[in-house]
């Protein structure tokens, strides 16, 4: 009866032990990913800027043309463009599990202020 | 008897794992410190509004408007920005200076070029001009405000812009300059 209670409370404790580590794994496989997603948004951004493509696009308003050439692997897109006065073109995902990315442009060959916002959401 | 300790060592070593990790990566799913990528934006953003506002001919108003905006944008992603920029453009053998105050309260800021010095309280979007004359080619600017102070060597027959920019959100901030 003895080894019957030793063997139960050392599964006990490998339930624990193995408990825990599923819930470190399931941050570690989790976190780094779903934090960066916002990020790979910004630098997606700022290398249409680069190329002076977000520029061009955002002062036709032409949302579109920047979802078409955002590229985050794994992640649907939909880009909005928003004017000073709040008033927006483009697309809004719906559900949750959306990541933001905002950049502000000033214009392309006049000043025409606008914020470009990427929306991402993982693809099923 | 002797089993329990099977149970309270696992238990032990859990904790202590538990321990071993940073707070961070328990409670920071999601978060994303992008006061950074703010930062960039207006490093990046500010000299190509300042350009286009000289293509203009109006400069002035023109980063006083993107400033506007900048702040309210950022202000939408739970940030607390603040602004203050000079800018500097030549006017018969001397120079123009505006100073703007987007710190979000009135300061009071004083302006020297040489040993001219210029004082005045901004309220909070305003912004001051002030004509400086017999201004050498190479001249230094010292603006103040708030307690902070910065010299800066411009040519005198070049426009030129310095912005103090500060973003707070909660205990992050991130403080720095730019030129242009």
């Amino acid at each position: 009866m003895r080894g019957f209670w030793y063997m139960l409370e050392a599964v006990m404790a490998g339930v624990i032990i193995i408990g825990f580590m599923i819930a470190v794994g399931a941050m570690l496989s989790f976190s780094p990913d779903e934090k960066g997603v916002s990020e790979k948004g910004y630098q997606e951004l700022q290398r249409l800027a680069d190329e002076s493509k977000l520029r061009l696009y955002a002062s036709q308003r032409n949302y579109s043309a920047i979802e078409d050439s955002v590229r985050i692997p794994g992640y649907a897109d939909s880009v909005e463009i928003c004017e000073p006065s709040g008033s927006c073109v483009g697309n809004v995902p719906s559900g949750e599990e959306v990541w933001l990315s905002t950049y502000i442009v000033s214009g392309y060959s006049s000043y025409d202020p606008v914020k470009v916002k990427l929306y991402l959401r993982r693809k099923e | 008897m002797r089993g329990q300790y099977f149970v309270i060592g696992a238990i032990i070593l859990c904790f202590l794992l538990f321990s071993a990790l940073p707070l961070s990566f328990w409670s920071g799913s999601g978060k994303t410190d992008d006061i950074r990528y703010m930062r960039e934006n207006i490093e990046r953003e500010f000299p190509h509004a300042l350009n286009l506002g000289i293509v203009s001919g109006s400069p002035e108003a023109t980063l006083s408007d993107f400033t506007e905006f900048m702040r309210s944008s950022l202000r939408e992603k739970f940030a607390n920005p603040g602004f203050v920029w000079v800018f500097s453009y030549p006017s018969d053998g001397g120079v123009n200076v505006t100073v703007a105050n987007f710190m979000g309260s009135r300061i009071d800021v004083s302006v020297a070029v040489g040993s001219d010095i210029k004082n005045a309280t901004l309220d909070d979007g305003t912004m001051m001009r002030e004509e400086f004359s017999g201004v050498p080619e190479e001249f230094t600017l010292t603006l103040s405000f708030d307690g902070e102070e910065k010299s800066l060597r411009w040519k005198r027959d070049k426009r030129n812009l310095y912005m103090h920019s500060v973003i707070r959100r909660g205990e992050n901030a991130a403080v720095f300059g730019l030129e242009a």
